[in-house]
Parts: structure tokens; C-alpha cells; sequence
């Protein structure tokens, strides 16, 4: 079943509701509640701490990339929105299903070793440079989110992922190296409408280099 | 005293709790945490990530190690300044006004 329509009907359903709460982390979000009852999280980019443009584009990057993988159980449906009705000026805004009871950056231990794996090596194709805290769970399954910081070399902010420091250096095993060798042109169609050119050619060579070497590093 | 609140975002219950509190006390930083458990290793993986800073400056970097959409730290701040009154309450959701473009209670 395709998840299109629900993308669509993100991307275009009156909003119903817009809140926010008065302290934030690094991007002041908004709760979106959207007709049908579908509550989101709005990240507007003029809100956002750094390059706004291209970290809202990267939220939904992260949720393209989990569909490319076939991981779509990791990241919640995130689109692009452009609404004047959030922060009173038209722009564009990722926009993120919130997961019902998510329990923030659980304990690693307490999920399955294939979350960690699939969150580890998601976090190395997509050079997530802050994932110290930003996961989370959801009935025992990790939940992964906030990923404005990465694809691209964000300055005073290395590749940081607690997961891949888990994995590091250990051998891919072939459920994994499958879904690596599915990325392509076509299955990567959705991320590279999102990435700049040379940010989606490291991306690549990212995936090269863990298919070839078969062990969870970077390049 | 300074110190920086820990701040769970619940964002479809419409709440944010704090859950801990760092404090800059004798120019050291304490702890506070009324359910270690859950989430006394949350707070223990970001001191470790300034731990080599000196207390104060450690503090004031929480803020950027913990800044999720889900789970931050807010800025080093002295309790009458404390966004949660220093108490462990939880702060509504604001509903926000877009002509005015700030949470509709103020």
C-alpha cells in the first residue's frame, strides 16, 4: 500500500490548531493538529538555529532515506509544507507525524540489536551529526528524530551517533547489505529532490563504501 | 544558584515536564533528578560530553548537546528566572495566535 496519499494529505490538509510551548530545543517547533485529528510537528525554517533552508529539507530527507532503506517503522511520514499559518509569514516547513507515547532516548540496550543496526547504519548514510539523544521509543521499538543536523558537514558538529559508536567497525550482515544495494537512482529519487548535489554525492559514496567494505564505518 | 532545567517535551499531551536539573553549586555541577532511573543516564551521556570543560562553561554548553525536538536543555538561568518555577510541574501547551505570531497567552 502506497503511503503517498497520506503524504499528500499531510502536505495539503487544513490545519486545524497550531500550539507551541514557550521553552525549546535547538528548532522552535509547533504542534500542527490537522483535520482528521493527525497531530504534527511543524519545524518552520525561519525558526531554525542554522542554515533554516536546508535543515527543514533534511527533516524530510531523514524520512525519505527511511523509505529508500524499507525502514519506514524508524522515522514517522515527514513532508514539506508551505503555510503562512504557522508563523504568519509564508514559508516552507518540514512536517512530522508525532509517534503516540514516545519515550525520549531510551535506553539503547532496551530496544532490539536490528533497531540499533538499522539506526546505526541510517545514521552513517545520512552523517547524522546529532544523534546523541535525539531518539526515541515507541512500545519497545526505536523511534528515530531531529534530523536538521546531518547529510552534510555542519560546522562544530561532528558525525555524532550513539548507534553507529555501538556497531562501529563490525561486520554488515546481509539483511543489511540488501538494503544498502537497494539504494539507487530510483529508490534515492525522493532524498535527491532534497539534498544539494555534492551533499547527495557524498551520500553515495557514503553507501559505496559500506556495500564494498561490508563494515559499519565511514568512508 | 544557576542551574538548567531538562525539559521532556510531551507534545501530543500538550505538556513539557522537567525531569532533571543541573546546578552549578560550589563550582561544581549537581544533579537533580526526581526519577533517575529513566532518566539519570539521559543526564549522565551529556555531562560526559563537557566533562572536560570547567563547571561553569559546562553548564552553559548543556543547552547544545541536549536540543531535540523531544528532550532539551534550557539555557543556564537562576531560579527566579526558572521557566518552571523550580518545581517539577509541568507547563501547558500555548495555542499560538499566527496573526501575532507568539503563543496566544503572552
Amino acid at each position: 500500500m502506497s503511503i503517498e496519499p497520506f503524504e499528500d494529505y499531510l502536505r495539503t490538509a487544513p490545519i486545524l490548531h497550531v500550539s507551541t510551548f514557550g521553552q525549546h530545543g535547538a528548532h522552535p517547533s509547533f504542534r500542527l493538529t490537522l483535520e482528521g485529528g493527525v497531530a504534527t510537528l511543524a519545524k518552520p525554517s525561519s525558526r531554525a538555529p542554522d542554515d533554516g533552508a536546508a535543515m527543514v529539507r533534511y527533516e524530510v530527507a531523514g524520512w525519505e532515506l527511511a523509505k529508500a532503506l524499507g525502514w519506514t517503522d524508524l522515522v514517522s511520514t515527514t513532508v514539506m509544507r508551505t503555510t503562512n499559518e504557522v508563523t504568519g509569514i509564508m514559508e516552507e516547513m518540514s512536517l512530522q507525524v508525532l509517534w503516540p507515547e514516545y519515550q525520549p532516548s531510551i535506553d539503547i540496550s532496551s530496544v532490539p540489536d536490528d533497531d540499533v543496526w538499522r539506526a546505526a547504519i541510517f545514521d552513517v548514510v545520512a552523517l547524522h551529526c546529532d544523534r546523541s539523544a535525539n531518539w526515541g521509543g515507541v512500545e519497545g521499538r526505536l523511534k528515530l528524530v531531529d534530523h536538521g543536523y546531518a547529510f552534510r558537514a555542519w560546522p562544530g558538529r561532528p558525525f555524532t551517533s550513539a548507534f553507529e559508536a555501538q556497531k562501529r567497525g563490525q561486520h554488515i550482515d546481509d539483511e543489511y547489505y540488501m538494503a544498502l544495494t537497494g539504494l539507487d537512482e530510483d529508490t534515492l529519487a525522493g532524498v535527491a529532490e532534497l539534498l544539494e548535489n555534492d551533499v547527495l554525492e557524498q551520500l553515495a559514496q557514503r553507501v559505496e563504501h559500506l556495500t564494498d567494505t561490508r563494515v559499519l564505518s565511514l568512508p | 544558584m544557576p542551574h538548567v532545567d531538562v525539559v521532556h517535551n510531551k507534545w501530543l499531551a500538550g505538556e513539557q515536564v522537567p525531569v532533571a536539573r543541573v546546578f552549578l553549586i560550589d563550582r561544581a555541577l549537581k544533579v537533580e533528578c526526581p526519577d533517575p532511573d529513566r532518566w539519570g543516564s539521559v543526564v549522565d551521556r551529556a555531562l560526559a560530553e563537557v566533562a572536560d570543560r570547567d563547571p561553569e562553561r559546562a553548564l552553559a554548553m548543556l543547552s547544545g548537546v541536549l536540543s531535540g525536538s523531544h528532550l532539551f536543555a534550557t539555557h543556564d538561568h537562576d531560579e527566579q528566572h526558572c521557566p518552571f518555577d523550580s518545581t517539577w510541574d509541568a507547563v501547558r501547551i500555548d495555542r499560538v495566535d499566527v496573526r501575532s505570531a507568539v503563543p496566544a497567552g503572552g
